[in-house]
C-alpha cells in the first residue's frame, strides 16, 4: 500500500521532469524513469522475463535516441521561454487533477488495479501534452514513448501474451530508429 | 508441411532483409522483388490452404496456420485474392520503378510493409492487429521519407494519428472479445463503438485528423507517397472489414454503419472542396485519396449486399488511379519539374501517353463514362439514392466539384505550345512510354468491358461470409 503510494507521487514527480525542462537529458531520464515504474507495476502481475522484456526495449529505445541527440546537441537551442514552462507545469497539473476525479469511474469500467489504472492515466496524459506542445522531433517521440509505456502499464494489466510483448518491444524501439534517423536526417533546420 | 502464412508473411520479410544487402545493385533488386511478388501472386493460383482437397488434382496443399509466440498467422482459401491484391500492388509499383530506373525505399521496405499488413489481417486473435498495424506505419513512414525535401510534418502527424488509435482499437477489441460469443448490453456495446469508432477515425484519416495524407503526399516522392496512400488506407479497411465481420453485436448494431455513412460523406466532401481549390499536384492527389476513402465507407455504410460489393469494386479504379498518376509522374519527372497545377501547361504536346494517363486517372475517380470508375460510382448512386437522395446529391456535387476542376486542369494540359519550347521525344522514354501505354490499354479496357476485372474483385467479400449475406 504505502509503496503503491509512493510509486504515484514519483509518477506525478516524473511527469514534471519529462515536461518541464529545456534539456533533452531530463526528458530521457524521464522516459527512463517511466519505464522504471512501468515494470515494477507490470512486474507484480506477469513473469520477471515478460516484464524485464519490456523495461530493456525501452532502455534499448533510449539508448538509441540519446546517441543521436548527443551528436546533434551543439546545434540544438533551448527554446521555449520560462512563461511557457509554467504553463505546461499548470497543464500537467491540471492532468493529474483530472485523472484524480475521474479515476473512480474509470476503475469500475477497466478492473484493474487502481495503482496501474492512476500511473498509467497520468504518464498517457503526459505523453499527450508533450508531443502537443512541442514540434521538435525528438520531443513528439519522447511524448510518443511515454504516451505508449502509460498505455503499456494498463493493457498488460488486462491482457498478457508474448506476442503483445514482442510487438511491444519492436514498436518502441522501431519509433526511436524512426525518431532518431529522421532527427540525424533533419538536423541541418531545414523545416 | 509448409504454412501459408510463413510464404505469404515470413518468407517476404526474410526476402526482404536480404534485398537491403542487394541493394547496391539498385536494377537487381528491383528486379527480384517484381519477380518474387509475381511468383507470390501465380502461387496464390495453385495453392490450397488447409485440409487437401482430392477434386483438385493440380492442387498444391498448404497448411493455414503458422504459430508464433503462443498466437496463430492463419490464411483461409477466401484470403488468397486480398493477398493477391496486396502482392500485384506491390508488383506493379517495383516493376514501374525498375522500368524507370527511380530509385525508391519500395525497394525492398515494400516487401516488409506488405508483410506486417498482412499479418495485421491474418493475426489470431485479430485484436492484436492494432500492434502489427501500427510497426507497418513506421516502416511506411520510413519509405515516406524523403530526405531532399527536408520535411517531415505528415509522417511525424502520421505516426501520431497511428499511435493514438493503437489504444482506441485494442481496448474496444479487449471490450469486444467478451462480446464475440455472449451477448453484451446496450452500454457496453455503445462503449465498445464509441472505442472502436475513434480508432479508425484516426486510423483512416478522418476529418480533422486528415491532414497527415496530403502532407505525406506533398513532403514524399511521388511513387513512395502514392504507395503508402495506396496500401495503408485499403489494409485498414480490411481490418475494419474484419471488425465487424467477427463481432455479431457490432454488425448488427445499426448506429455503427450510421456513423460510417456519416464519416464518408464527410470525407468524400471535405476532400472534393480542397481538393478543387488546390493548385500544388501532389497535395491534390492527397486531398482526391481521402475524397475515395469516403466512397469507400459510404458503400460499407450502406450496409447491404450490393453496397459491401460496391466497397470490393471501388477498389479497382482507386488502385488503377493512383498506379497510372505515379508511372506517369515518373515518366514525366525525368524531364520537368512538376509541382503546381500550371506546371502542367500543354504537357500533352510534350507527353502525349503520360498525360492521357493522368487525364483517365483523374476522371476515373469522378467516375465519369467510359472510365474504369464508371460502373461502381454509378452503382454507388444507385444504392445510395435508395436510402436518402440527400448523400447521393452529395456525392454527386462533390464528383461535380472534382470534374470542373479536372477539366480546367485538362484545359491546362491540352493548352496549345507557345513559340518557344523544349520539345521532348516520345522515342527518348521509349520503353517507359510502352509501359505505360500497355497499362493505359488495359485501363480503358476495363472501363469499356466491366465485366472482364469487376466481377472477380467481388471475391474479397468471400473473406467476410457474416457480413455479406
Amino acid at each position: 500500500m504505502i509503496i503503491n503510494s509512493l510509486l504515484i507521487f514519483f509518477s506525478l514527480g516524473v511527469t514534471v521532469v519529462v515536461l518541464v525542462p529545456r534539456d533533452w537529458r531530463w526528458s530521457i531520464f524521464g522516459l527512463a524513469m517511466s519505464y522504471l515504474i512501468g515494470f515494477i507495476l507490470i512486474v507484480q502481475i506477469w513473469p520477471l522475463p515478460l516484464a524485464a522484456v519490456k523495461l530493456l526495449s525501452g532502455l534499448i529505445g533510449i539508448v538509441i535516441l540519446s546517441s543521436v541527440e548527443m551528436n546533434t546537441e551543439e546545434k540544438n537551442e533551448l527554446i521555449g521561454s520560462p512563461s511557457s514552462r509554467i504553463f505546461i507545469l499548470l497543464l500537467a497539473i491540471l492532468s493529474w487533477l483530472i485523472v484524480a476525479a475521474t479515476i473512480n469511474r474509470l476503475n469500475a469500467w477497466l478492473p484493474i488495479e487502481y495503482t496501474n489504472l492512476f500511473i498509467g492515466m497520468v504518464f498517457l496524459i503526459c505523453g499527450l501534452i508533450k508531443f502537443s506542445t512541442d514540434q521538435k522531433i525528438f520531443n513528439v517521440v519522447v511524448g510518443l514513448l511515454t504516451l505508449l509505456s502509460g498505455f503499456d502499464i494498463i493493457y498488460s494489466s488486462l491482457e498478457g501474451s508474448a506476442l503483445v510483448t514482442a510487438l511491444y518491444a519492436l514498436i518502441v524501439i522501431s519509433i526511436c530508429v524512426l525518431g532518431s534517423y529522421l532527427e540525424g536526417a533533419f538536423n541541418e533546420g531545414v523545416e | 508441411m509448409m504454412s501459408a502464412p510463413f510464404i505469404w508473411i515470413i518468407l517476404p520479410f526474410l526476402v526482404s532483409i536480404a534485398l537491403v544487402f542487394a541493394r547496391k545493385n539498385y536494377q537487381m533488386a528491383a528486379l527480384i522483388q517484381t519477380v518474387f511478388c509475381l511468383l507470390l501472386v501465380f502461387l496464390l493460383l495453385v495453392v490450397h490452404f488447409g485440409e487437401f482437397d482430392s477434386a483438385q488434382g493440380l492442387s498444391i496443399n498448404l497448411e493455414s496456420t503458422f504459430n508464433f509466440l503462443g498466437r496463430s498467422f492463419e490464411f483461409n482459401n477466401s484470403d488468397k485474392f486480398i493477398i493477391g491484391i496486396f502482392y500485384t500492388v506491390l508488383a506493379a509499383w517495383s516493376g514501374t520503378l525498375l522500368i524507370n530506373n527511380k530509385q525508391s525505399k519500395i525497394i525492398p521496405l515494400g516487401l516488409t510493409l506488405t508483410s506486417l499488413l498482412l499479418a495485421a489481417n491474418a493475426v489470431e486473435p485479430f485484436l492484436y492487429s492494432a500492434l502489427l498495424i501500427e510497426v507497418a506505419v513506421i516502416i511506411g513512414s520510413m519509405i515516406a521519407v524523403d530526405l531532399n525535401t527536408g520535411k517531415s510534418k505528415g509522417i511525424i502527424r502520421a505516426l501520431i494519428f497511428f499511435t493514438l488509435g493503437v489504444p482506441f482499437i485494442l481496448l474496444a477489441g479487449w471490450y469486444l472479445a467478451g462480446g464475440e460469443t455472449s451477448p453484451v448490453n446496450d452500454t457496453q456495446l455503445i462503449q465498445a463503438t464509441v472505442l472502436l469508432g475513434f480508432g479508425f477515425v484516426f486510423w483512416l484519416g478522418i476529418f480533422p485528423f486528415h491532414s497527415w495524407i496530403p502532407l505525406i503526399a506533398e513532403e514524399s516522392e511521388i511513387p513512395d507517397g502514392l504507395y503508402i496512400l495506396a496500401i495503408l488506407p485499403f489494409a485498414i479497411f480490411i481490418i475494419l472489414l474484419k471488425y465487424l465481420n467477427g463481432f455479431v453485436w457490432l454488425r448488427d448494431y445499426d448506429l455503427v454503419y450510421q456513423a460510417l455513412l456519416l464519416f464518408g460523406l464527410v470525407m468524400t466532401f471535405t476532400g472534393a472542396i480542397w481538393a478543387t481549390f488546390q493548385t500544388q499536384v501532389k497535395k491534390l492527389i492527397g486531398y482526391l485519396t481521402i475524397t475515395y476513402s469516403g466512397l469507400l465507407l459510404i458503400a460499407l455504410g450502406l450496409n447491404s449486399n450490393q453496397g459491401f460489393q460496391n466497397f470490393a469494386e471501388l477498389l479497382l479504379p482507386r488502385f488503377v488511379s493512383l498506379f497510372l498518376l505515379m508511372a506517369a509522374f515518373l515518366v514525366i519527372e525525368k524531364k520537368n519539374e512538376i509541382e503546381n497545377t500550371s506546371d502542367l501547361e500543354s504537357l500533352f504536346y510534350r507527353f502525349p501517353i503520360a498525360s492521357l494517363a493522368i487525364l483517365i486517372a483523374l476522371f476515373s475517380i469522378t467516375g465519369m463514362p467510359l472510365t474504369v470508375g464508371f460502373l461502381p460510382v454509378q452503382s454507388l448512386y444507385q444504392e445510395t439514392a435508395k436510402n436518402s437522395t440527400v448523400i447521393t446529391g452529395l456525392i454527386i456535387g462533390s464528383n461535380a466539384l472534382l470534374s470542373i476542376s479536372f477539366l480546367r486542369i485538362f484545359m491546362v494540359i491540352m493548352q496549345p505550345l507557345a513559340d518557344e519550347f523544349d520539345s521532348v521525344s516520345i522515342l527518348d522514354d521509349i520503353k517507359e512510354n510502352k509501359f505505360l501505354a500497355a497499362v493505359l490499354v488495359v485501363t480503358v479496357l476495363a472501363g469499356l468491358i466491366p465485366n472482364m476485372i469487376f466481377p472477380s474483385f467481388n471475391q474479397i467479400l468471400k473473406s467476410f461470409e457474416f457480413l455479406v449475406r
